[in-house]
């Protein structure tokens, strides 16, 4: 499939999160262990067989570039397409919520006119938790004629909901650029809706597990999601792959009288003590005589001996001392920030 | 191409037949080992580990998993311009083809490729051991010594000197006397198979000895004994690290196990030294409800639903429930289906083992499952 390319909208963020997203943007924000939410898009673009793909980055750009680097992990470092690290607007800055900012398109408009070999567009967001191939959405684009083919997911419910993701000829694209002022504050999928009527705009329906993040609810629902074996294994283990960044740490140590239970644990870890419900990071050390239960643990994060820590979200490089006592609501986890000791 | 002063040969044809069913589809460096790595992982760690960004690999034997494993040496970071690793297959001319016969000839087929990088010196690394070793230090011994040959030695027990090639030396450590497997050995300096030759020396030396027809083109017996009779300055790097030649079954499952003592003689986890691997992209591992993990190491891509005690579960390995894994290796893609009792057993990768399976017991020997029950 040679005559699409990808553009992933990567400059928003999101609210609500506390100490998580303070330094970083919600697409770079860790998930599962090894993944950070940016893996799913990319993913999806290059398991749809599209191999160019534009990345349009957050102002606080570093943690996101730090962990796309050259794309070669996504097969995205090539001579021929690949992975464009775009550059997005100043528009509110790293608390901006507009996913699908004109302006960003606007501002790369050489990236699309560029394309000359392509003649589609697969757009989506970059903080979608989900594995799923574009393929036959494209195809059914092409088949149907419509300007626009937005994608749609059901949710736990049945309800279909916009998958923030959607197909475009590139000529639209280009029609968009030339007739919009640079300094527009558009949003590019209200102006598609609003430009083509029903008419023109198809729906595709996925019918795979979705889950976008976009409150903390959302980010600890999608953490216990990823405990069902049946989801776990449906979101990594399907026919396609999900690709990161590869740490090659070494496997993780389980030492005698550690106690885990329904836990999910990269390799890197050292566990001695009690992990129930818990979704760790890689180099994660949980030392005799601690106790996690429902934690979400960043890399790095060191649970000392005696400490009891529930329902809580420890970024990178948290350490809780002995005898600490850690206890946030089931609803409303407590954060603790980055590089803290308590 | 600009000139370096070490490239090394990495010496991987081997069939390794003492591991048995584990070499019967691949060749003994592309064993795994330690559940996320294989063999070969820590001499080409440790070329990278060393500032050696050049490694011929020479494959003979059953080269298909090995070559797919090193892909262009990315994942040891060795994928560099002027340099990287190079796989090096038995080839044939406009006079025919042959098999390399012997370690020395496997390197005497390979001089075109050598003298492209018109090196210094080279090293010469088997690609079965384990061991962390900065070669760096043994080359800087090298040339303080202006020696043609430096011969990578570790002591050894008086008792066990006979199974070794043994170097005797002198004051200086340089080497006056090479045995192979002698019987009543006068030293306990055993050769580990690693050498750093000036280039000129063994290029020379290679030559000569594939004029020699009654040669068995062996760098022990027939290269190091020569260069020692015309009087070259060999020496002796002493090594005192860990290291161990994983050729039999009863080595490669001790030396593993030796990974899950407490202060364990080899390090994988320290940072300094760190032992790279061709990482597939597997996901965190999935621990059930009803899991019971006991001293144990687990890779990535595994699912533990069942028991696991003084173990190795392997990357994408699954334990399902209801099964107790005991003393065991349980190496990558293994499927243990439920209610399994496995003991002091190596199951080979991607063996599915079906539910109510016992193998194994705890005072007997290691059992090897090499194919699908």
């Amino acid at each position: 499939m040679n005559n699409v390319f990808g553009i992933v909208f990567a400059n928003y963020n999101a609210t609500g999160f506390g100490e998580l997203l303070h330094r970083r943007t919600i697409a770079s924000l860790p998930f599962a262990g090894r993944y950070r939410l940016i893996d799913f898009a990319l993913s999806n673009m290059v398991n749809s067989g599209i191999g160019t793909v534009g990345l349009i980055m957050p102002t606080n750009y570093r943690s996101l570039i730090d962990h796309v680097g050259s794309g070669k992990e996504w097969n995205l470092s090539k001579k021929i397409g690949g992975l464009f690290i775009l550059p997005g607007t100043v528009f509110s800055g790293s608390s901006n919520t507009q996913k699908f900012m004109l302006s960003d398109l606007l501002v790369n408009h050489r990236y699309i006119e560029r394309r000359a070999d392509d003649t589609y567009a697969v757009i989506s967001s970059a903080s979608n938790v989900c594995s799923l191939d574009y393929t036959e959405m494209i195809e059914q684009h092409i088949e149907s004629g419509k300007t626009v083919t937005f994608a749609y997911f059901r949710d736990e419910n049945g309800a279909e909901k916009p998958l923030d993701c959607f197909v475009v000829s590139r000529a639209t694209l280009l029609g968009i650029i030339e007739s919009y002022p640079k300094s527009s504050h558009l949003d590019l999928v209200e102006l598609l809706e609003r430009e083509y009527g029903a008419d023109s705009t198809g729906r595709y329906v996925f019918d795979a597990y979705v889950r976008p993040i976009e409150t903390i609810e959302d980010y600890i629902k999608a953490n216990q999601d990823l405990l069902d074996p049946q989801l776990h294994k449906q979101l990594f283990r399907g026919d396609r792959a999900v690709f990161t960044k590869v740490q090659d740490e070494a496997p993780t140590i389980y030492n005698d009288g550690c106690e885990v239970k329904n836990s999910l644990i990269p390799a890197g870890c050292n566990i001695s003590g009690k992990v129930e419900n818990c979704v760790l990071a890689r180099s994660v050390v949980v030392e005799e005589g601690a106790s996690l239960k429902n934690c979400i643990v960043f890399q790095h994060g060191t649970i000392k001996r005696g400490t009891v820590v529930e329902n809580a979200i420890l970024d990178k490089y948290v350490t809780i001392s002995s005898s600490v006592r850690l206890c946030g609501g089931t609803e409303r986890p407590l954060i603790i920030g980055k590089n803290l000791t308590l | 191409m600009s000139r370096k002063n070490c490239i090394a040969m990495l010496l991987a044809g081997g069939q390794g037949t003492r591991l048995g069913a584990l070499t019967d589809r691949i060749a003994k460096p592309a064993v795994s080992f330690g559940g996320k790595y294989r063999i070969i992982d820590f001499s080409l760690s440790n070329c990278i580990n060393s500032g050696i960004d050049t490694v011929g690999i020479l494959v003979q034997y059953r080269p298909a998993t090995l070559n797919r494993y090193l892909g262009n040496g990315q994942a040891w970071d060795l994928d560099v311009v002027g340099g990287g690793v190079h796989v090096l297959s038995p080839y044939a001319t406009q006079k025919g083809g042959s098999w390399y016969e012997g370690t020395a000839d496997a390197i005497y087929h390979n001089i075109n490729f050598i003298d492209r990088y018109e090196p210094e010196n080279v090293l010469i690394l088997s690609g079965d051991h384990i061991y962390k070793m900065d070669y760096s230090k043994m080359l800087e011994a090298h040339e303080k010594n202006k020696a043609d040959l430096t011969v990578s030695v570790m002591e050894v027990p008086w008792e066990e000197a006979s199974r070794f090639g043994i170097m005797t030396l002198d004051e200086n450590d340089r080497i006056v006397k090479f045995s192979e497997k002698p019987k009543d050995p006068d030293s306990n300096m055993a050769s580990m198979g690693i050498y750093i030759f000036s280039w000129d020396v063994l290029r020379k030396a290679l030559k000569e000895d594939n004029q020699d027809e009654t040669s068995e083109k062996d760098f022990g017996k027939n290269i190091i004994p020569k260069l020692l009779e015309a009087g070259k300055r060999l020496f002796a790097y002493h090594f005192d690290g860990y290291w161990k030649d994983v050729g039999t079954i009863d080595s490669y499952y001790s030396s593993q196990m030796e990974l899950l003592e407490k202060d364990a003689p080899l390090n994988i986890f320290e940072r300094s030294m760190h032992i790279f691997s061709n990482s597939n992209n597997s996901p965190s591992s999935f621990i059930g409800e009803d899991a019971h993990l006991k001293n144990s190491l687990v890779c990535n891509g595994c699912g533990v639903f069942g028991s696991l005690e003084h173990s190795i579960l392997g990357v994408d390995a699954i334990v399902h429930d209801g099964s107790v894994i005991k003393d065991s290796i349980i190496l990558p893609g293994a499927d243990i289906g439920r209610n399994c009792r496995i003991t002091k057993a190596i199951v080979n990768e991607n063996v599915v083992i079906p539910d109510g399976t016992v193998i194994g017991s705890e005072d007997g020997e290691i059992t090897v499952v090499g194919k699908s029950l």
